[in-house]
């Protein structure tokens, strides 16, 4: 992924996550990012058209329940943004996956999406994103996020 | 006059902020259904009065292309309007929406006051009090 490209999902991931969080990413090296302690969740989205491929989504568990609060109206101790931390990360990656898509590949290319996977990871696989070479990271409120957009060969 | 309102959306999160935000954007809302997917949309169509739809485009179990083809095969149910309210961002499939008879289109992320904008455009609206 060239730089450019890498500059304007980053781009599109902060936009996306400000305009529906308020929530703002600071674009980070992803080896300045501090592996979760406590592992990460991750959301993956498969999408094919022109091109085929996967966006995948991962940040630390401590992140999603502000996330869902943000995105609510709610506050972060409200059992319903606990409760719905996890799908408020998937529709995430669903509205970034989108805006992206359109980023690199323009209005007139037409995907299918598949619905956003949701699970968890530890340290080995938090590192393992973090070292694919088309990660790009953020700091997010204090949280670290990757996010990885890959296309088959 | 209050709208009755089905939201349609297998993420129970963007059910939830359709709802706050058409209350923020002081849509008068009557009854408020929601459905995870378009099978389950039919099945609340099929029983209750309607006056407005928020869809999605992809959902498990029936989509929401699929759920308009259904509706604009029932002669009460292809009056009713649908907005889709999706992250799809190709120009010819949301031509090929409209052309389908979706009377409008909104792109997530959204503001409650383009979705007040949507709702006075498609069904003209009902201002409380």
């Amino acid at each position: 992924m060239t730089v450019e490209t890498t500059e304007l999902i980053g781009g599109v991931f902060c936009d996306v996550l400000a305009r529906m969080a308020f929530m703002f990413g600071d674009p980070t090296g992803p080896d300045a990012l501090p592996t979760p302690a406590a592992g990460a969740l991750q959301a993956v989205m498969d999408f094919r058209g022109e091109r085929c491929g996967s966006l995948t989504l991962a940040a630390a568990d401590s992140l999603c329940p502000e996330l869902a609060a943000n995105v609510l109206g709610l506050e972060p101790q409200e059992a319903q943004a606990l409760e719905r931390s996890g799908d408020a990360f998937q529709e995430l990656l669903n509205v970034t996956c989108g805006h992206v898509l359109t980023a690199v590949a323009g209005e007139a290319a037409v995907f299918d999406l598949d619905a956003p996977r949701l699970g968890r990871i530890d340290g080995d696989g938090w590192t393992a994103l973090r070292d694919a070479p088309d990660a790009v990271g953020f700091v997010v409120e204090g949280h670290p996020v990757l996010l990885r957009l890959h296309f088959d060969a | 006059m209050a709208l009755n309102i089905l939201l349609v959306d297998d993420s129970t999160t963007v059910r939830a902020v359709i709802a706050r935000s058409l209350e923020l954007a002081g849509v008068p809302v009557g009854n408020l259904h929601q459905a995870a997917n378009g099978r389950e949309a039919l099945a609340i169509l099929g029983r209750e009065w309607i006056d407005l739809v928020f869809a999605d485009i992809n959902m498990p179990v029936m989509n929401g292309v699929e759920m308009i083809e259904k509706m604009r095969e029932d002669g009460l149910l292809q009056t009713i309007p649908v907005v889709i309210c999706s992250t799809e961002g190709s120009v010819s499939r949301i031509e090929q929406l409209r052309a389908a008879g979706v009377r409008a289109y909104i792109r997530k992320p959204f503001t409650p006051e383009l979705l007040r904008q949507v709702v006075e455009d498609t069904v003209g609206v009902p201002h409380d009090g």
